[in-house]
């Protein structure tokens, strides 16, 4: 199955990338001339975006040996591209410019803005793979025969060997930068109060006072962390550094076995930790099983570990269980993969919750009961109307008539106007 | 308008109950006392009856002939509404029965200033003035040596509405008070309350570990 995808992948890979130097022609020469005509148009009617890419195609590679249109539509091609891929480079479109710049053949700025793209990206891999493909492509014989006509136009194109310089260092800046950013992600303190409100989230469930303090607890932690799981981050950074060392293999090995090992070491050193100062909190077990997957499934050690881990997750389990800290021990069995384990601990916990409440359930049926059968009584019903009626006729006599209620108000404001002035408000 | 209400109903709560409501500034009501409370409001004069004793208040409150009754304890942290007629009661959630009843907020934005000493139905009082801090409304207060508030005369507005709003106590009897007076009397039927209904957990992320 993986050798039939790498083979598809490959063969897709060679359909889209390959370079007109061994790609069938384009054309003949009326295709061209069509071409460069389409371009003028577009450009007389100020569609300059369109026109550049005429004029690119009309210089294209075509059957005959000679292109007569190549030379008028590289010259047209040059001043738009400079033109259309400076604006997109001030906007920070940095692939559009490129591809731009690179159709008016202005090679510099294409060169210019693909590596304000790859610093923007700097410590992802991909990006180091397209630069140093691309000056690859900016240093072979064939850049030069296919883009003649354009060079031309634009001459003296040299890829700056600054940029060359800087992609080459791109490997040893990355896994710098990554192993900075994991040691700062791979935060203790957060490890510590997580592991905190776990265990002081209470075991029953029913005493609503301390559950309300354990939210409050779970809302103060995700808010001093801004919601983030630094561990999480610290994982994926590690994630992105192994990529490194995969896919830099063919072209730096050294780095790349460098590279590897430095994550197998991290990898590690942030597991052992979690399992052994903080496995107070079934989540960070798997956390460090999580670790261990970075590696990969085919690591045999990594296999070990992870089996290691479920181990201690269920011996933790069953001692959270033995002191029915039944949700606690849940948790745990989830961990270690004990799905059944997990919910006969959760069953037990409803279970005893349900026990504790009954009496309040009970009592509120008896409440509920008492109170159906008061209002199922018509003399009841019929008491409660009269004593209504009652309180709604006193109300209206101590407030007597209208008029009387009017003139009470008024009193009463000027009244308030007295007091308001001997306060001085 | 929310600083008004709350001082309406600060002026209100101190008709009927005793000074620890009103903050750190004015004195606490140090003993158990029973009194005739008369207020006098835009709509007319209402009359009832209040007893305190330490952590808890009853008032009673009395419109041609009905009668309902209010009990706050606050040691507790309970409150009853009480309906004698209906022998019905209903526990109210204590922080809203003293929003309900004008309980005053820790820090209710009120400027208390001691302007004088007077006497109020043959108690000997300290007078105090009150103010809104933004000026919206104020009232004056004589509280005796022990803490009780003998008489408060205060004005709100709300909106366009203004009003004026006196509470005076009589017959003044400073003595312990009968326990029964601060709990539901038996045969009273408990009128299902809404809400509150924790307890069940599960609403907290890694609940009931």
């Amino acid at each position: 199955m993986n050798r039939k995808l790498t083979a598809a992948a490959l063969f897709l890979s060679a359909a889209l990338f390959s370079t007109h130097a061994f790609a069938d022609c384009d054309g003949t020469n009326d295709d061209a001339k069509r071409l460069l005509a389409e371009g003028k148009t577009f450009e007389s009617q100020g569609k300059k975006q369109a026109a550049l890419y005429k004029y690119e195609a009309a210089r294209g590679y075509f059957c005959e040996k000679v292109n007569p249109y190549a030379p008028e539509a590289a010259k047209r091609a040059a001043p738009l591209a400079l033109e259309l891929g400076a604006a997109a480079e001030k906007a920070g479109e940095y692939d559009q410019a490129k591809q731009l710049y690179e159709a008016g053949g202005q090679y510099a700025a294409a060169d210019r803005a693909l590596m304000q793209k790859v610093r923007a990206n700097a410590d992802n891999v991909g990006s180091w793979e397209s630069a140093v493909s691309h000056f690859e492509n900016r240093q072979a014989e064939w850049f030069y025969s296919n883009n003649a006509e354009m060079l031309k136009v634009v001459p003296g194109y040299k890829p700056d060997p600054k940029y060359i310089a800087e992609v080459e260092g791109m490997p040893a800046r990355a896994l710098a930068s990554l192993t900075k950013k994991e040691a700062a992600a791979f935060n203790e303190e957060y490890l510590r109060e997580y592991v905190q409100v776990v265990q002081s989230t209470p075991s029953d469930t029913t005493d609503a006072a301390a559950m309300q303090r354990a939210l409050a607890a779970h809302q103060a932690l995700a808010q001093k962390w801004k919601g983030e799981d630094p561990i999480k981050t610290s994982r994926e950074l590690l994630g992105q550094l192994r990529f490194w060392g995969i896919r830099a293999d063919t072209r730096e090995p050294e780095f790349a076995k460098t590279v590897l090992a430095r994550t197998s070491q991290l990898v590690e050193q942030r597991a052992s930790t979690l399992r052994q100062k903080y496995s107070g909190a079934p989540k960070l077990l798997e956390h460090a099983m999580d670790y261990y997957h970075v590696l990969g499934t085919e690591d045999s050690k990594a296999r070990a570990e992870i089996a290691a881990t479920k181990a201690q997750a269920l011996k933790l389990g069953d001692e959270a269980n033995a002191k029915q800290r039944l949700a606690l021990a849940a948790d745990y069995y989830s961990a270690a993969g004990q799905r059944e384990k997990a919910q006969a601990a959760r069953d037990r916990q409803q279970q005893l919750a349900m026990q504790k409440m009954q009496p309040t359930i009970d009592q509120a049926r008896k409440q509920q009961e008492e109170l159906a059968k008061q209002f199922s009584d018509p003399a009841k019903i019929e008491e409660m109307r009269k004593q209504a009626a009652a309180a709604a006729k006193a109300m209206q006599e101590h407030q007597g008539s209208a008029a009387a209620q009017a003139a009470r108000k008024e009193a009463n404001r000027k009244s308030a106007d007295d007091l308001e002035k001997e306060l001085g408000l | 308008m929310l600083k008004r209400l709350t001082l309406a109903s600060a002026l209100c709560l101190t008709a009927a109950v005793t000074a620890p409501s009103y903050g750190a500034n004015l004195p606490v009501a140090s003993v158990d006392y029973s009194a005739d409370r008369v207020m006098q409001t835009e709509v007319g004069t209402i009359e009832g009856k209040v007893y305190s004793a330490k952590g808890k208040e009853r008032m009673e409150t009395t419109m041609k002939g009905m009668t309902s009754v209010m009990i706050l304890r606050a040691d507790k942290k309970e409150s009853y509404m009480l309906m004698p007629a209906q022998k019905m009661y209903m526990q109210m959630d204590y922080a809203k029965a003293q929003a309900q009843s004008g309980a005053q907020p820790a820090d209710s934005g009120v400027e208390i200033t001691e302007v004088g000493t007077e006497t109020i139905e043959g108690q000997p009082t300290t007078k105090y003035k009150m103010i809104m801090k933004d000026k919206s409304a104020g009232g004056f207060m004589w509280i005796t040596k022990d803490g009780i508030v003998m008489k408060m005369d205060g004005v709100v507005t709300n909106g366009k509405d203004k009003s004026r709003m006196t509470m005076t106590l009589r017959n003044l009897q400073i003595g312990s008070q009968d326990e029964s007076l601060f709990e539901v009397p038996a045969g009273y039927t408990k009128l299902p309350s809404m809400g509150n209904m924790g307890g069940f957990g599960a609403m907290a992320p890694g609940a009931g570990r």
